[in-house]
């Protein structure tokens, strides 16, 4: 099935439309097409946690372990991540492709002035990007993922709309950012579980009980499923269409950063979270690394320079380093080849 | 993928079941910090009975596996490789410890398919319930029910009670001890207030809770009861 064909034979007509199950799928018999050798996405679902700060240092991190990158600002209601590199203000952006003024990805991508990085800033125009339809959100997925480089960092906004979960979705490397508070915890929860939904919508729709998904979401108590206490209802319903999502269950791993580390207990909370989620719900965390709360962090933001180049041997820029390096040894989709 | 309720006590304290004693004991410690109540980690439950039972459930894995013979049997029971660093001996003194071990015996019968652990490697496995939740998980916490046998709220737990507990129960012997894990003799023994052929305390704890769990009683209370009894019994002195 095609992407067009999909987008014709489906009652879920712009927004409502998940991507993954598609984009899957985007390029039939095209295994040999450029794509980038792993898409990392950015997430947290709160605001102010440090997921462009991560985002751009993780770009200028990897471009200089020699890694081809391509930063994409993803935050289509408050596009930053220009600024966390010191660059100006972008002449050429994420909404000049999606609303088709330049022809290609490529027109819109600008130098960071870091080799081997380059970035599309994000639209300046808020409205211009939230909106996007679904053709254009597919159009642009299928360009990033048809993008020749090594490393393509996408910085996702804030909240849990369907266009951001869907950018997650499509990476290969989810990294979800959260502070050691509750407000940041239950925001990074809503966001994980919104994010493993949205893919069971997915596998839903490929079997026939989408309903049975969008059901158990919209009844009053929706909000308290977990993965687990969702996919045993299911099974209940279908024990087909529940032993497929629990097969997704399994395979949906998220790698977890801590950032504005302070105390000796806020360094264990990566541990703590995954092992609590895990335990609970069933969502498998994976905790990379924990960036301590540096002054040099916010001074390089302010100087409008990368933390990485402005203060290398600071805390929060050598732990972002390790978290690039950890990111480097993660194993690849099982479809990128050697 | 397997919710809490389900997994078995390596896969609850985190450790691979080459874990030394030690290890053991370290990741008991490390989980209890980890669901402190007020780590900010749980901030998102909505039941917090659950991470009250989460704790008590780490605490029963490290008492189990930080024993020799004890866990030496559950290795057996999930078809793993002795352990190869026994821990160190226990309390007693060699001569009634070794009254106390069971006699050798045939290889226990497999357990019933719903008793069936997986080994850690498997436990990607599904065992999310589908139905009411009854998956018969390795390690289970069951709900207080109505006792058809009368006993005060002051009721002293000896073995005789616990017996008629367990059979106005309809639990046989053989399905305790496929439950609890607990040997045949062992079980015969608390039943029959054999306090002399009982094991160390620690083990002996172990046991009794996980007895009256099985048979929806307060296991703190039951172990408690059984135990100040059975010291009663040997006299002050005797160990
Ligand atoms: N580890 C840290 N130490 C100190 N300040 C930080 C740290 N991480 C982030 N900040 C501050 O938080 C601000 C918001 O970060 P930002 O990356 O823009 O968040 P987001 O993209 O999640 O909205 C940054 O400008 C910086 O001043
Ligand atoms: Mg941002």
């Amino acid at each position: 099935m095609t992407v067009d064909d999909a987008e014709e034979a489906s009652p879920y007509q712009g927004e409502a439309m998940p991507v993954a199950a598609v984009s899957k799928n985007a390029f039939p018999g095209s295994a040999a097409r450029a794509r980038p050798r792993r898409i990392i996405a950015v997430g947290g679902g709160k605001g102010g946690i440090g997921k462009s700060l991560l985002s751009a240092n993780l770009g200028v991190a990897l471009a200089r372990e020699g890694a081809r990158v391509l930063l994409v600002d993803g935050d289509l209601g408050g596009a930053n991540l220009h600024t966390c590199l010191g660059m100006p203000p972008p002449s050429v952006t994420l909404s000049d492709f999606v609303q088709r003024r330049v022809a290609t990805l490529e027109e819109a991508q600008v130098s960071s002035g870091v080799e081997n990085l380059r970035v599309i800033a994000g639209a300046q125009d808020v409205l211009d990007a939230a909106n996007m339809r679904y053709p254009q959100k597919q159009k642009l997925i299928r360009s990033l993922l048809a993008t020749d480089v090594d490393y393509l960092v996408l910085d996702l906004g804030a909240g849990t709309s369907f266009n951001t979960l869907d950018f997650f979705l499509v990476a290969d490397i989810g990294v979800l950012v959260l502070l050691p508070e509750p407000t940041s915890v239950e925001n990074a929860y809503r966001f994980v579980k919104a994010a493993f939904f949205r893919r069971l919508l997915n596998v839903g729709m490929e079997m026939g009980v989408a309903d049975l998904v969008e059901d158990a979401l919209s009844t009053r108590d929706g909000n308290s499923l977990t993965p687990f206490t969702f996919i045993s209802r299911v099974k209940r319903q279908n024990p087909e269409a529940g032993a497929a999502m629990e097969r997704e269950l399994t395979t949906f791993r998220v790698q977890l950063v801590v950032n504005q580390v302070r105390t000796g207990a806020d360094a264990h909370v990566a541990q703590a979270v995954a092992s609590a989620w895990k335990k609970f719900f069933g969502l498998e965390m994976e905790p990379i690394g924990s960036i301590p709360y540096d002054d040099d962090a916010w001074r390089a933001v302010r100087k409008r320079r990368p933390l990485l180049l402005e203060s290398p041997d600071s805390p929060a820029a050598r732990s972002i380093t390790e978290v690039a390096r950890r990111l480097l040894t993660l194993p690849g989709p099982p479809s990128a080849g050697p | 993928m397997k919710p809490y309720q389900s997994l078995n006590y390596f896969e609850l304290l985190e450790v691979p079941h080459t874990a030394t004693t030690e290890e053991i004991l370290d990741a008991h410690r490390r989980q209890q910090e980890m669901y402190a109540p007020d780590s900010v980690a749980l901030y998102v439950l909505e039941d917090t009975t659950q991470v009250e039972e989460l704790r008590k459930l780490l605490t029963e894995a490290m008492e189990f596996l930080s024993d020799a013979d004890l866990r030496a049997e559950y290795h057996q029971q999930l078809g793993l490789p002795p352990p190869g660093a026994r821990p160190e001996a226990p309390v007693q003194p060699p001569a009634s410890r070794a009254e106390a071990l069971p006699p050798p015996r045939p290889a226990p019968p497999p357990p019933a398919p719903v008793q069936v652990e997986e080994a850690p490697k498997a436990g990607r496995e599904s065992s999310i319930p589908g139905d009411e939740g009854v998956s018969a998980p390795a390690v289970r916490v069951r709900e207080s029910r109505i006792s058809r046998v009368e006993f005060s709220p002051d009721a002293e737990f000896n073995g005789e009670l616990l017996r008629r507990i367990r059979e106005s129960r309809g639990v046989s012997l053989q399905a305790m001890v496929d439950r609890t894990r607990i040997s045949t003799r062992h079980l015969e023994s608390i039943e029959a207030d054999r306090y002399k052929l009982l094991p160390a305390s620690v083990y002996l704890r172990g046991m009794l809770m996980s007895v009256a769990r099985e048979l929806g009683l307060d296991p703190a209370r039951v172990a408690r009861s059984y135990m100040d009894l059975a010291a009663r019994a040997s006299g002050p002195s005797s160990p």
